[in-house]
């Protein structure tokens, strides 16, 4: 009953401008792009100067570039990934790999380029930070180019910068934990991430602080053949608790971009931590991200992941349960649109006693889109009492959608409780018949269907989130028949 | 029923089925298995029984491979095992849909039993499906013998020893129980790890 209210009234609040793009048979709102007035942009391509070149401009300390050049040596030495997505389409030497938008970043949105905050305007950044985020930070290519924090949480000693800003001011914390969590040897886009790093947020949250409303950052590509490689590093310290929300969309082009994010977190005693990404990036952007968690003695690490847009995404956050009583939860979301490959999934390593864990994950495919469930639950030989559970459910609505299923189980010790179960099916002929019954439209009650069935994931969602979650899912429901 | 068990060798196995068929995989040896099963003919149902029993240092390696190449064709696979001691077993099992297999219905069960601290299982069980209408599902258990259930027997008389085995031979049971449904099987090696 609630959601068919929900349905009605999101149809009423469809605006012309949203017709007109649906009727130009495309759901991608955020499609738009303003003219670039890029203050520098580096060549297409890779090579050490470039690197030199960006450091420079940075102004960084030595000990930063030469992790950038060792970083990219590894990059060239790292074959890429033979398993997962088709990544033959990514050429390196057609991307740029900095573009700054603006000189400064900005503490107030009238001193942001009007172009810029144009942008942000229309994808509702500076409107939600008004009604519910504690904090605010938005990139823009390459450089953070607004940032706010509530005046208390300041004065509580919460740090939430862009990355580039905090490895000048607090260049001590920096140190300490960079690269620590996932070191440029990892994989060879985690190395391109170390060794191209730009913008990205910093947050650190002192002993018992407890950050009630979201932070968040805001990742926007604009220029065409961009490459975007934020960094991003979270210290919660003892007993702390914070929620980290994150967005990005890019224009439409036909080129491709290339999104190459690198997400450290470090979760200490007690401490409680929710980091929840929307991604929604364009159709041209491959998007391949690192994200890894250490979670301490007693801490809770939750990743809320949905991955909406993007032609190729492969990402599998991942939580190490470092001390005992740790626990972490992945619960994921994909759709996967015509000519998509999510390649998305969770790895939960469990190095302690006492450890849990739990993966939620949901994908959807239509038309020719592809999602893959792909996971690692490791358990090692002097972790007992270990809990992890695994569900993966994948619904496919067309014919010609696939959908795939990954998931890898280690286990090392005998006094552990494993489960993992996967299921695949399609929308039901008889809920269909139901709810057509009732007087929706076939379109209505497919995408009614297929909100529910994401709905326990979209429920951990913000409610300005989750709105918008229906209402992409709503647009992209046109024109299939369920 | 056609039984193939684990040799001290390596196998690889691609298995046409053309009609209803059961299969039984034993592992009492160390050995690996490459099996694949190909569904090749309509309206048929494949059964894949299978009871991986490890001690000592023996090492298992099995993959196994469902192709639904068919429309409306069943195959359903379980598999149990056990693992004492230093034993190890490495499994990956794929349940792969062809684009024009409408109408299928899949399903693969790993459930495994740890009795020492130093057997590994490594478990992956995989899903490639390429049809919108088929119901396809997998699920792993990786544990060690139930506390309650085993506190439950003792405060019923039984020795550890007993107790042990009664819960042993009960998670076997499913497997077991199945073969002797489709033909009486007389299999010495079973009772001779239960016997140990």
């Amino acid at each position: 009953m609630v959601t068919k209210v929900l349905l009605t009234e999101m149809s009423k609040q469809l605006s012309d401008q949203e017709l007109q793009l649906k009727n130009s048979s495309t759901s991608y709102k955020e499609g738009f792009h303003m003219p670039d007035k890029s203050v520098f942009k580096s060549k297409k391509g890779l090579n050490e100067d470039v690197i030199r070149e960006l450091s420079k401009m940075k102004n960084e300390p030595e000990w930063m570039l030469e992790f950038r050049l060792k970083s990219y040596k590894i990059f060239l030495e790292k074959k890429m990934p033979n398993w997962g997505a088709d990544l033959s389409g990514i050429d390196f030497e057609a991307i740029h790999y900095y573009i700054k938008p603006s000189d400064h970043q900005e503490k107030s949105w009238d001193d942001v380029p009007d172009d810029v905050k144009t942008t942000f305007e229309r994808l509702g950044v500076p409107q939600a930070e008004r009604s519910f985020l504690a904090g605010v930070k938005a990139q823009y290519d390459s450089e953070i180019v607004y940032g706010s924090l509530m005046k208390e949480l300041e004065d509580k000693g919460v740090i939430f910068l862009g990355t580039d800003e905090a490895l000048q001011k607090y260049p001590e914390i920096f140190k300490e934990y960079f690269g620590k969590i996932i070191p440029p040897s990892d994989n060879k886009f985690a190395a391109l991430n170390s060794a191209v790093w730009s913008g990205g947020s910093f947050v650190y949250v002192p002993k018992g602080v407890k950050v009630d409303k979201p932070l968040q950052a805001y990742f926007r590509i604009n220029a065409a053949n961009a490459g975007q490689f934020e960094r991003t590093l979270i210290v919660l310290e003892e007993d702390s608790w914070a929620h980290y929300v994150e967005g990005c969309s890019a224009p439409t082009y036909t080129s491709n971009s290339l999104h190459s994010a690198v997400v450290e977190v470090i979760v200490k005693k007690g401490a409680h931590f929710r980091y929840t990404t929307i991604q929604n990036w364009y159709q041209n952007v491959y998007n391949l991200v690192t994200k890894r968690a250490f979670a301490y003695k007693n801490a809770r690490m939750e990743w809320v992941d949905g991955n909406i847009g993007s032609k190729v995404t492969m990402k599998y956050p991942s939580v190490y349960l470092m001390e005992e009583g740790a626990s972490g939860e992945v619960m994921s979301l994909a759709f996967a649109g015509d000519g998509q490959h999510q390649d998305t999934g969770a790895k939960m390593v469990h190095l302690a006693p006492n450890t849990s864990s739990n993966i939620i994950s949901k994908s959807v495919s239509k038309g020719s889109g592809r999602a893959s469930y792909r996971g690692l639950v490791k358990v090692i030989k002097k972790a007992e009492n270990v809990k992890s559970n695994v569900v993966c459910d994948a619904l496919l609505l067309d014919e010609n959608s696939r959908t795939d299923t990954y998931p890898f189980m280690k286990i090392e010790n005998k006094k552990v409780k494993i489960g993992h179960e996967a299921s695949v099916s399609k929308v039901s002929q008889e809920q269909l018949f139901y709810l057509v019954s009732r007087g929706l439209t076939e379109q209505q009650a497919a995408a009614l269907i297929v909100n529910g069935f994401i709905s326990p994931i979209v429920k951990q969602l913000p409610m300005e989130y989750a709105y918008e979650l229906n209402r992409l899912i709503e647009l992209e429901m046109e024109g299939s028949v369920g | 029923m056609q039984t193939i068990k684990f040799t001290d060798k390596v196998e690889n196995r691609i298995i046409e089925i053309h009609e209803s068929q059961n299969f039984f995989l034993l592992g009492i040896e160390s050995g690996e298995l490459n099996l694949t099963f190909d569904l090749k003919a309509e309206n048929i149902t494949v059964n894949i029984y299978g009871l991986i029993l490890g001690k000592d240092k023996k090492n298992f390696k099995l993959r196994t491979k469902t192709i639904h190449s068919a429309k409306n064709a069943n195959s359903w696979v379980l598999l149990k095992g056990i693992f004492d001691d230093q034993s190890i077993f490495d499994f990956e099992g794929m349940i792969s849909i062809a684009e024009g297999a409408s109408g299928s219905d899949a399903y693969l069960q790993n459930e495994n039993l740890l009795l020492s601290d130093e057997a590994i299982v490594n478990s992956s069980p995989q899903l490639e499906i390429c049809n919108d209408d088929v119901k396809a599902s997998h699920g792993v258990t990786i544990s060690t013998l139930d506390e309650l259930q085993a506190f439950y027997l003792k405060s019923r008389g039984l020795d550890d020893k007993t107790t042990d085995e009664v819960l042993i031979k009960g998670f076997a049971s499913e497997v077991i129980q199945k073969l002797t449904e489709i033909e009486s099987i007389d299999i010495p090696e079973v009772d001779g790890y239960f016997k140990k």
